[in-house]
């Protein structure tokens, strides 16, 4: 199937000037959806990464592959309609083919052709071969164009256009040795006559020399894409069908991604205990184990989840059936000035944000794309939910209906709060057009397993470098805020501790008096363990208070004063930006009697804190404001690392976090006048 | 057919490279009805927004298909929007 237009060295493999003269970079261009990251995959494998170029909202991969015994680098460039439109991924096309990206210059082009629709992407070679360098042409979907009648000759196509054009399919993994002796062979061929081609009638002549005919395109009727497009893009059913779906990717990521998730809890519990057991106790030891290991623990746990999700979304996306489901969504999201394919992202972020902030890749407009990672913290992620209960437990003790209600109430006011947020700001710091919602519907096919593979490796590992660079960093600049300056102990923990060895020093005189090797009794045993968990948690207190964070705290505490938040309340909103579940530990610590897994214990304990003055400290009004804040606020830094990842800049964190901020204050407060005025009581 | 189109300029060149130009024949597959609808040029099936429906103005289509065009209510009259707004 290798063909070659009349040339003297038709057969490039066998030439040495060929290999001589194998290019090292070679870039990939062609319109969205016409097969080209399958080559690419199939060409590099996992011998590629994501590129992301500074200045470029958009990426590219870049991998490395096998050709004549020298490595060869392909670079994926993102789908383009046409290189000279004004949209992020067309200019990323022409910086890179012009040279202008670093390390990024490319001595070939590898111009991916859809057999089914080879006007437009003729109208993009011969843009691209305006640039003069060599090009070599794949002619995808040649099987779907056929089933349609049409009569595929590579080597006509070859002959017209005047350089090497190779048909290729990267989901069977055919053509892929033809295709790699093509782009050796470019160098051989000029697109100069390529790019002469200025006559108008000159891409209708193509393809009817190559395909048949751009008349015979298409005039096969698909009846069943006909049917399919009916029930999936149908306002109603359209509706139905994506919920379930969505529902059945969420059930599937949450079911299968729960053994894992405990698996790799485990693994860091038991790594951290080993590393415990083996350094001596100090400063070391607490930073590996509660900061490396304990920070860096809470976020890897969701890498399966992410993986999950990818792995599933990339199998919808390939199958043909997202593009349907963001048309059915746009209905729905234009509404809020998003666009259809941000129903996904949000939903996602439900999970947790950072998969759901990484999937809005999805969204093709840079704009809609920023309001959506803005706005996908809002939503309830799974880390609230541990302060939902608590709060919701402390709020309504005996009624499980009302306590049930303001749950799902959390979940709604995050959604709505989501919603009106990006509705404003597509209208103020967002404002201006975004790019028309015209959306290609690729033809419905079985999903590429192999694809959706590569993709899921691709995200995980940037989601882990993530995890390893920023956010490790973050865990450790909390690690120390927590654990300096070092407080001494308290009079009354040494007290205790000196209680607890003063008992146990007893009962082995008495044991020794006997000469009876026994053990301590039951009641001293409890005794002495309640004894010394009492030190400890006086210990951990007086750290908590006399730390940064805790310094920081009773700075700050005055600007929470209008929540109803005392010192010890300010510091556990501080510290659950390391992760919201921190809330309930330190206040523990800081009001009860040390962490426990018995909800309604630490609800009890909890409940029954008072302030200064005497009052109750989880009065009615303050663990409803208190509640709002914590559905609003984004307490959550590695969900400010992903997204200044996801936006290039440290200005959209900035935005996103003052904006949540200011948003979770202000309603908390509301809510908190609210319930007084309603004269609610604890 | 398509005959014309009251958008920016940028807009318009996304769409051409699209495929849809002044010179391109298509099929409606889905009308909007106040939401997107889908059309098909050549081998590709596009969904556009109503917004983006509306202002693209088309002729009629002697095609075999301008039977199923005609009961959609499009592209009867000349310069008529792919999808009319509802009154």
């Amino acid at each position: 199937m290798s063909t070659a237009p009349d040339h003297p060295s038709t057969d490039a493999r066998a030439t040495p000037r060929a290999e001589l003269l194998a290019p090292t970079r070679v870039a990939m261009v062609g319109n969205p959806n016409v097969g080209k990251t399958s080559l690419f995959n199939r060409l590099c494998g996992v011998r590629a990464k994501t590129a992301n170029f500074p200045g470029s909202t958009v990426e590219a991969r870049v991998g490395t592959c096998a050709l004549g015994g020298a490595e060869v680098e392909f670079v994926d460039l993102p789908g383009v309609y046409a290189i000279d439109l004004e949209l992020p991924e067309s200019k990323l096309c022409r910086d890179c083919l012009a040279g202008r990206l670093e390390g990024c210059m490319p001595e070939a082009l590898l111009v991916v052709l859809d057999a089914t629709n080879l006007a437009r992407g003729l109208r993009l070679l011969r843009s691209v071969a305006a640039l003069g360098r060599p090009i070599a042409v794949a002619l995808t979907m040649t099987d779907l164009a056929r089933a349609r009648g049409l009569s595929v000759d590579a080597q006509r196509l070859a002959s017209a256009l005047g350089v090497p054009c190779v048909e290729a399919n990267g989901r069977a993994g055919t053509g892929v040795e033809p295709l790699l002796a093509a782009v050796r062979a470019a160098r051989e061929f000029s697109p100069q006559a390529l790019a002469a081609c200025l006559a108008p009638t000159w891409v209708d002549e193509t393809v009817t020399a190559s395909v048949g005919g751009p008349n015979t395109i298409g005039g096969e009727s698909d009846r069943l894409t006909d049917r399919l497009d009916a029930a999936f893009t149908h306002p109603i059913l359209g509706a139905i069908v994506f919920i379930l779906a969505m529902a059945a990717v969420f059930f599937t990521i949450y079911r299968l991604a729960e053994l894992p998730m405990t698996l790799i809890e485990d693994a860091c519990a038991w790594l951290g205990t080993s590393l415990a057991a083996a350094l001596p106790e100090g400063d070391l030891s607490s930073l590996l184990v509660d900061g490396v290991i304990g920070g860096v623990a809470g976020t890897v746990v969701f890498l399966p989840q992410i993986c999950l999700l990818f792995f599933l979304l990339a199998l919808l996306e390939d199958t043909g059936y997202l593009a349907r489901a963001a048309f059915v969504m746009d209905r729905i999201m234009c509404r809020f000035g998003l666009p259809g394919q941000a129903f996904v992202p949000l939903l996602s972020s439900h999970a947790c944000a950072l998969p759901g902030i990484m999937s809005t890749r999805l969204i093709p407009d840079p704009k809609d794309r920023l309001a959506t990672i803005l706005v996908a913290p809002f939503m309830s992620c799974s880390a609230r939910v541990g302060v939902y209960v608590l709060l919701v437990s402390i709020l309504f003790p005996h009624s499980a209906f009302l306590a049930g209600l303001a749950f799902a109430g959390c979940y709604a006011l995050g959604a709505i709060a989501a919603l009106l947020t990006a509705a404003l700001f597509r209208k103020t710091v967002l404002r201006g057009k975004s790019r028309p919602m015209v959306l290609e519907l690729p033809p419905y096919r079985l999903p590429d397993l192999r694809a959706a593979l590569l993709t899921t490796w691709d995200r995980a590992i940037v989601f882990l470098k993530n995890a390893g660079t920023v956010i490790l960093a973050i865990c450790v600049v909390l690690w120390w805020m927590s654990a300096y300056p070092k407080a001494e102990t308290p009079e009354a923990a040494l007290a205790l501790q000196a209680r607890a060895v003063e008992i146990e020093a007893r009962a082995v005189a008495i044991e020794s008096s006997v000469s009876a090797p026994a053990a301590l009794d039951e009641t001293q045993q409890l005794e002495i363990e309640t004894l010394r968990n009492d030190a400890d948690v006086l210990t951990q207190r007086a750290q908590q208070e006399s730390s940064f964070a805790g310094q920081l705290g009773g700075a700050v505490q005055p600007l929470f004063a209008p929540l109803g938040f005392d010192d010890r309340l300010t510091i556990a909103v501080l510290t659950s930006f390391l992760a919201r579940e921190v809330f309930r530990s330190t206040m523990t610590v800081l009001v009860g009697q040390g962490d426990s897994d018995d909800d309604a214990r630490v609800a009890d304990e909890l409940s029954q804190a008072t302030r200064a003055d005497g009052t109750k400290l989880f009065d009615p009004a303050t663990s409803a404001g208190l509640l709002v804040f914590y559905v609003l606020a984004l307490q959550c830094l590695p969900t400010l690392a992903v997204t200044r990842r996801e936006t290039g800049s440290w200005k959209w964190p900035a935005i996103q976090f003052a904006w949540m901020s200011g948003v979770a204050y202000l309603f908390a407060f509301l809510t908190r006048e609210l319930v007084i005025l309603a004269g609610v009581v604890g | 057919m398509v005959a014309g189109a009251t958008l920016s300029k940028e807009d318009l060149e996304v769409l051409r490279a699209m495929g849809l130009d002044e010179t391109c024949s298509f099929t409606v597959c889905r009308s909007g009805g106040g939401g997107p609808c889908i059309i098909q040029v050549d081998a590709t099936r596009l969904g556009l927004s109503p917004d983006l429906a509306r202002r693209i103005l088309t002729r009629p289509c002697d095609c075999p298909d301008t039977a199923c065009c005609a009961a959609e209510g499009l592209a009867i009259d000349a310069k008529k929007p792919i999808d009319p707004p509802i009154a």
